[in-house]
């Protein structure tokens, strides 16, 4: 553009300074609001579809207790009684349904870790306890439950040390003891434990974790990065193993050190020791642990926590529904109508995916409506604008700009206009976009989409302040200059 | 330098068409300085704009330099009108956004000509017309002859074959007008083609050649002699 006329244009844009900055408002409003919209969309369909290729979504959910909290997917559950006791000849129920290629049990599970907090903590109980307890003879026991939640190492029988306390939540299910543990532990027993090299002490209080079935790792598709996962031996012995999520191997692990170096080590529980025979790879399952989900002797899971979940991991997604219904059909002939619940995380994901992308779709239709209102203003007073320079338009051809410079001299004025606007509306975008995303639930929205909502929202706004530049590419130079 | 053969112009106004020049033919030689008369609706402003190749003809042809402009491209008619006419108008039609400077600079912008180079040009040409003093000035700030002046310094800052004047001192009070006509004139003497729209018939007898036209039909042309 050659330097007089942009500085013809300039001058006007800056002499209108209030007409040029509500035009840009406006334009960063419609673009704000745009953009958010068709990002919240992309981000709610790619969201979706990401959930979907995970493995949990080719899964069959059986139940025997109608908790939705225990459920670590979306589904609905019925409250039911549990009246049911899902054994593992259950997950014998895979070999009749052709499509299942894997079937496990994911429980979840709890450990408990004692350092040095958790032992000041414990003496400090103890003397709470003490000085409220009546005198002896008078003492009564407390009430089971109280005394396993709120101190287990008090309930602690037996005298071998590095076994765990019965009933500790995530206990040896069917009872068995592991042997050898202190009725409680003390700090020098703490420090007898830290000097052997091969006893780990945690500086966390807790982790989660599942004790599941050998199936369980081929169904979800994780990998070991050092050790192994436990085999179908491991399910019947008595031994305390573990295999440790990325995450929480890296905060048993000094500076430097390779998760290999974890294999074989104990860690101190309040369960006893656990032995650590495995580390994953990094991943979804980064700060749990897993440990074996051991059957009482007669292998069923009978009363060992209060939820059994069997999981029956299907290859083809399109085969959910029918092998549900297969499912279904087994159980019922098992237990008897209403006992157990079967569920499809899939099609509930599917129908919340499919609520969301609704949702987005008329957030998004009408933020564009938005859009479209604001730009058809936009150019109808770009026009106008135009419009009062048309004699002058006539005259800058009389001096020798082309039809295709006069355009160009309009078009620059709407590009800088649509520019600046969406550059205003990109900084109101991406919070409103977020802030969008989060509250239907969606994670993982990436700026790529938001920047595709700009992009293509400031090219409708740019299409529309073009028209006034395709007027003019046309215009007739005695025709202009007749103009008032 | 111009030659018009069987010049018509019609416009469409819908249902009826109406004709503003009528089957003119004309040539226009190098170094002439000829008036253009005739009253209101004559047809005079749609001569001058066919002559500036502002406006399309009807039917008939136009050469300049015995080359048939008819029918060129915008593009090609841009370049002709930037290189070869300068325009001043009865209104001056200086940019109010640019300095008599910038206003005296941006024809030569369209020729491609370097900044430098078109500022010094400007800067000679307002010195030639009087303004040194007022280069910086808008045009806001200046009176309607120095205005007018200024539209003169860029009429001619692409050194063009012929200046078309539509009424150059229509606006200006007589003794302004008078100044306008002298510095033309002298542009004239220096060979510059000069074609005038006036209603001033005093204006008109100081040209060499008086072009008269009535209802869009050119009447035989009178020589001037003088005295």
């Amino acid at each position: 553009m050659h330097s007089e006329t942009a500085k013809i244009l300039s001058r006007r844009f800056t002499d209108r300074f209030m007409e040029s900055g509500l035009l840009i408002i406006a334009v960063a409003l419609g673009i704000g609001a745009a953009s958010s919209g068709i990002a919240l969309l992309a981000n709610t369909i790619s969201s979706g579809r990401k959930t979907l290729e995970s493995p949990t979504y080719r899964e069959i959910v059986v139940s025997s207790v109608g908790e939705a909290d225990d459920m670590t997917e979306p589904v609905s559950l019925r409250p039911v009684q549990e009246n049911a006791v899902l054994t593992s000849a259950d997950l014998d129920a895979a070999g009749l349904v052709p499509a299942v290629n894997y079937a496990y049990v994911q429980n979840y599970s709890r450990m408990s870790f004692i350092n040095e907090e958790s032992i000041s903590r414990e003496q400090a109980m103890r003397a709470q306890f003490a000085a409220q307890a009546p005198p002896e003879g008078d003492f009564g026991a407390p009430p089971a439950g109280d005394a396993s939640e709120s101190a287990p190492a008090l309930e602690a029988s037996g005298g071998d040390p590095g076994a765990a306390p019965e009933g500790a939540p995530g206990g040896s299910p069917g009872g068995e003891e592991p042997p050898g543990r202190p009725e409680q532990y003390s700090e020098e027993d703490l420090a007898a434990m830290a000097a052997e090299s091969s006893i780990l002490i945690s500086e966390l209080e807790e982790a989660r974790g599942y004790k599941v079935t050998p199936e369980f790792f081929s169904a979800s598709g994780v990998d070991v990065a050092a050790g192994s996962f436990f085999s179908q031996q491991d399910m019947t012995g008595s031994s305390s193993i573990a295999v440790l999520g990325h995450e929480l191997a890296l905060s048993f692990l000094e500076e430097g050190d390779e998760p290999d170096s974890l294999i074989g080590k104990q860690i101190l529980t309040r369960e006893g020791l656990v032995t650590i025979i495995g580390v994953l790879e990094s991943g979804e399952q980064d700060e749990v642990f897993f440990e074996p989900y051991r059957s009482s002797g007669g292998g069923d899971f009978r009363r060992s926590v209060m939820n059994t979940q069997l999981r029956f991991s299907v290859s083809d997604p399109e085969k959910l529904d029918e092998t549900a219904l297969q499912l279904q059909e087994w159980f019922t002939r098992q237990f008897g109508e209403q006992q157990i619940v079967i569920s499809n995380p899939r099609a509930e994901a599917q129908q919340l995916i499919s609520r969301n992308t609704g949702l987005a779709l008329l957030i998004m239709f009408l933020s564009l409506s938005g859009l479209f209102i604001a730009s058809v203003n936009v150019s109808n007073i770009l026009m106008s604008r135009s419009m009062r320079m048309k004699k002058h338009v006539g005259i800058l051809m009389a001096l020798g700009a082309s039809r295709s410079r006069i355009a160009k001299l309009f078009a620059l004025e709407s590009l800088v206009i649509t520019m600046a606007g969406a550059l205003a509306g990109m900084i109101i975008s991406l919070p409103l976009g977020n802030y969008m995303q989060s509250s239907l639930g969606i994670d993982g929205g990436t700026w790529a989409f938001t920047l595709l909502g700009v992009l293509l929202s400031a090219l409708l706004t740019l299409s529309f302040g073009l028209l006034p530049a395709r007027q003019f590419s046309r215009i007739d130079p005695a025709l202009a200059m007749r103009a008032a | 330098m111009i030659r018009l053969t069987n010049i018509n112009k019609e416009y469409d106004l819908g249902e009826t068409k109406v004709s503003a020049l009528k089957d003119v033919s004309l040539e226009i030689g190098r170094g002439d300085y000829a008036a253009i008369m005739g009253p209101s609706g004559s047809g005079k402003s749609t001569l001058m704009h066919i002559l500036g190749i502002l406006d399309t003809i009807s039917s008939g042809q136009y050469y300049l330099e015995d080359y048939d402009i008819t029918s060129l491209p915008d593009r090609e008619q841009a370049r002709i009108r930037n290189q070869h006419f300068g325009f001043i108008f009865q209104s001056f039609n200086l940019f109010p956004e640019l300095s008599a400077l910038e206003n005296v600079m941006l024809p030569m912008s369209y020729a491609g000509v370097p900044w430098t180079r078109r500022k010094d040009r400007a800067r000679d040409l307002l010195a030639e017309v009087g303004l040194e003093h007022r280069m910086t000035h808008l045009p806001t700030m200046m009176s309607g002859g120095e205005q007018q002046r200024v539209a003169i310094a860029r009429a001619l800052s692409n050194d063009p074959d012929l200046i078309l004047a539509d009424e150059p001192t229509g606006n200006l009070p007589s003794d302004k007008g008078e100044e306008i006509m002298q510095i033309l004139e002298g542009f004239n003497r220096k060979g510059v083609t000069v074609v005038m729209v006036t209603h001033n018939p005093a204006q008109g007898e100081r040209a060499d050649r008086v072009i008269r036209l009535k209802d869009g039909v050119l009447l035989p042309e009178q020589e001037v002699v003088r005295a």
